[in-house]
């Protein structure tokens, strides 16, 4: 392994990938802090230039822009109050305060130390557990396969929601979605109407851009933008102190084990691990009183948490082929359209790239970190660009990377297509992340069954008899359940709340 | 709230009946005799539908959430220009993506641009214009020049 992590070295250090990398953090900063651009947006404006790339160069550019972006929110949630996206709104609640007191700098020095913690803990069990947990998927049977599929949807959909009915029938209509075209068992068109276009069936990059990307513009179309109100102070002492860096060591580190778990779960991500890891260490803190009065610790726990989730959710994502979140769903469209498929066999097939990703995680780290604290002192500048004139030009930038995508304006059509789709599931509370993952796991999980079948003879049962597989089910049978009931509790302690008020 | 719950029966009946259809699609498709074959795994996906269809509808409609209110509204947004204003922006884009083929991109995109900047309610006329006369150009020749994705040129025919 350290033979195949000095060759990923070798190569981030070299002129242009360490460049490119040092782009990715910079527009993850940068997309990261502006209120409404989230990191899997950034991801999807770069697309055209990932097509460009060599694969190991544009993942290790992506990786850069997805650890950045999870820092770059804080900076808006520090400076006014306005979490650059949901990962970050849980910095804000000790964040915010602490700018109004005179120390937005402090603050957001702290959120990029923080955040390096998280980040290297994230990395090193990346690098620990990603090669032993592709290992054991190696041994997995079809039926395990489609159990893991079944596992990642109901996980998702059950999670990314008030309505954990609208998150499934949103992971069942994506696995829909994916089986138009020409089917891979018995190369059969399904659903295509007669159309040519449709035979290859709806590209996933195209249904992730209309889905995240265009329908974000439509309905940014409908706000009214006020100016942002930013902060008169002059952003100085950026740099902590030893004694206050030795302060959040502890709640760093527990923070960002805490986002490491999250992480790996499919359909989680930074939002939930932060406010975990705020309440968590918030009972387990010296001074719980301090905590949401600008709390140093309270800063630390969130954004160690939310970097954490980033080696996380790659675990998943690089040994299964399963996305831990929305951002390494787009990050999983970007390896297949450089022509890398993930699964267990990534560390056989494509070794040199995982190393380059592994070495490329610790690398992104300290540049982060080196760019946090030296940019800290101009982020507002950032915060300046109107959205007003922000999301018109997303608008053209997904208009063109989709064609880029094919060199096919029909591309284009569906996406906007996509887009109005996008809209109405938003209007009417379905979440989109769940949509994502089916098209994903679709083909995975109609593929693997099939295989289960064939080999069994259509015996259903195999479903249940491999214990790997059983386990699957069981959890996401009970993940759903659980979240049924404790969504009926709250909905009956709100309606007893009115009652009472009334 | 009232509306949410109306919209959703209506959207579970929506569902069911795209699931039935899907169901009666997939039937037509060819089986294999062992394994899924091309029909069963739409199948099991449409049957799935229904169910969830179901399970959305039928406690609101159990409940009587739907008494007197057997109406979808769409006037859930605050400000009622926005829905004229994200109807806009969608004609837009279409006509923007209809006529890019004709009208080529250097010459569509700075009209389009401005005209989404004046939709969202941005009023720097000058910085608007610069904007979107440059930020097209500078795609258009990073992507012609550097990336080789050729983007629609104008043609008469």
């Amino acid at each position: 392994m350290l033979e195949n992590l000095a060759y990923g070295f070798s190569f981030v250090f070299q002129p242009f990938p360490f460049l490119m990398l040092v782009f990715g953090v910079v527009i993850g900063v940068i997309v990261g802090a502006l209120p409404g651009i989230t990191g899997s947006l950034g991801i999807i404006l770069l697309l055209p230039l990932v097509s460009q790339l060599d694969s190991r160069v544009a993942m290790v550019m992506l990786c850069g822009l997805f650890c950045a972006s999870m820092f770059g929110g804080s900076i808006s949630a520090i400076l006014i109050r306005t979490p650059g996206g949901a990962s970050a709104a849980a910095t804000m609640m000790d964040g915010y305060p602490l700018a109004q007191k005179g120390y937005a700098g402090k603050a957001i020095g702290i959120a990029a130390i923080a955040s390096f913690f998280g980040g290297i803990l994230s990395t090193a069990c990346l690098i620990l557990i990603a090669p032993q947990l592709s290992k054991v998927a190696l041994q997995f049977h079809g039926a395990d396969f489609f159990s893991l599929a079944v596992f990642g949807l109901s996980m998702i959909g059950g999670s990314s929601g008030k309505n954990v009915i609208k998150g499934l029938i949103s992971g069942v209509f994506g696995m829909f979605i994916a089986t138009v075209g020409i089917d891979s068992i018995m190369g059969t068109t399904r659903f295509t109407f007669g159309s040519v276009a449709l035979m290859n069936g709806f590209p996933l990059l195209t249904v992730l851009i209309g889905v995240f990307a265009v329908s974000e513009v439509f309905q940014s179309a409908g706000k009214r933008f006020s100016e942002i109100d930013l902060p008169k102070q002059e952003l100085k002492n950026i740099l902590p102190s030893w004694k206050e860096i030795r302060s959040i060591l502890k709640v760093s580190g527990i923070s960002g084990l805490i986002g490491v778990f999250i992480g790996i779960i499919p359909g989680t991500g930074g939002a939930i691990s932060s406010f975990m890891a705020y309440n968590f260490c918030k009972k387990i803190s010296k001074n719980p009183e301090e905590w949401g009065q600008g709390s140093l610790e309270g800063i630390a726990a969130p954004e160690s948490s939310n970097n954490g989730t980033t080696g996380g959710a790659l675990i998943p994502m690089l040994t299964l082929g399963v996305p831990g979140d929305v951002v390494t769903s787009v990050m999983l469209g970007a390896l297949v359209l450089i022509g890398v498929r993930p699964g267990p066999l990534i560390f056989l097939e494509h070794a040199p790239l995982v190393y380059t990703i592994f070495a490329g995680m610790i690398v992104i780290q300290f540049v982060m970190l080196a760019f946090s604290l030296g940019f800290a002192r101009i982020s507002p500048v950032i915060l300046k660009i109107p959205q007003t004139m922000l999301m018109p030009i997303v608008m053209v930038l997904c208009v063109v990377g989709t064609f880029s995508l094919s060199n096919q304006l029909y591309n284009v059509f569906i996406a906007l297509l996509f887009g109005l789709f996008g809209l109405f599931m938003r209007r009417y509370d379905f979440p989109a992340a769940p949509m994502v993952l089916g098209v994903i796991l679709g083909p995975m999980a109609e593929a693997n069954l099939n295989r289960a079948l064939v080999v069994t003879n259509n015996d259903w049962t195999i479903l249940f008899t491999r214990p790997l597989s059983l386990t699957f089910l069981i959890v996401a049978a009970g993940f759903i359940g659980m979240t049924i009931y404790s969504n009926k509790k709250d909905s009956r302690k709100e309606q007893a709340e009115k009652e009472a008020q009334a | 709230m009232k509306e949410n719950k109306v919209a959703d029966f209506f959207i579970g009946i929506g569902i069911v009946v795209f699931g039935i259809v899907v169901f009666m699609l997939s039937s037509a498709l060819p089986s294999a005799p062992t394994g899924l074959g091309s029909r069963g795994y739409p199948m099991f996906l449409a049957i799935l539908l229904i169910v969830l269809g179901l399970t959305l509808a039928l406690p609101i409609a159990l409940k009587g959430e739907l008494k007197g209110e057997l109406k979808i509204q769409f006037s859930g947004f605050k400000d009622p220009h926005a829905v004229i204003k994200i109807a806009v922006c969608v004609a837009m884009s279409f006509l923007y993506v209809f006529l890019v083929a004709r009208l080529g991109f250097l010459l569509l995109t700075p009209i389009y641009l401005f005209g989404l900047m004046m939709l969202f309610g941005y009023r720097k006329y000058v910085l608007a214009s610069v904007v979107s006369i440059l930020l097209p150009v500078g795609v258009f020749f990073l992507f012609t020049r550097v990336f080789y994705v050729f983007l629609p040129t104008f043609r008469l025919f």
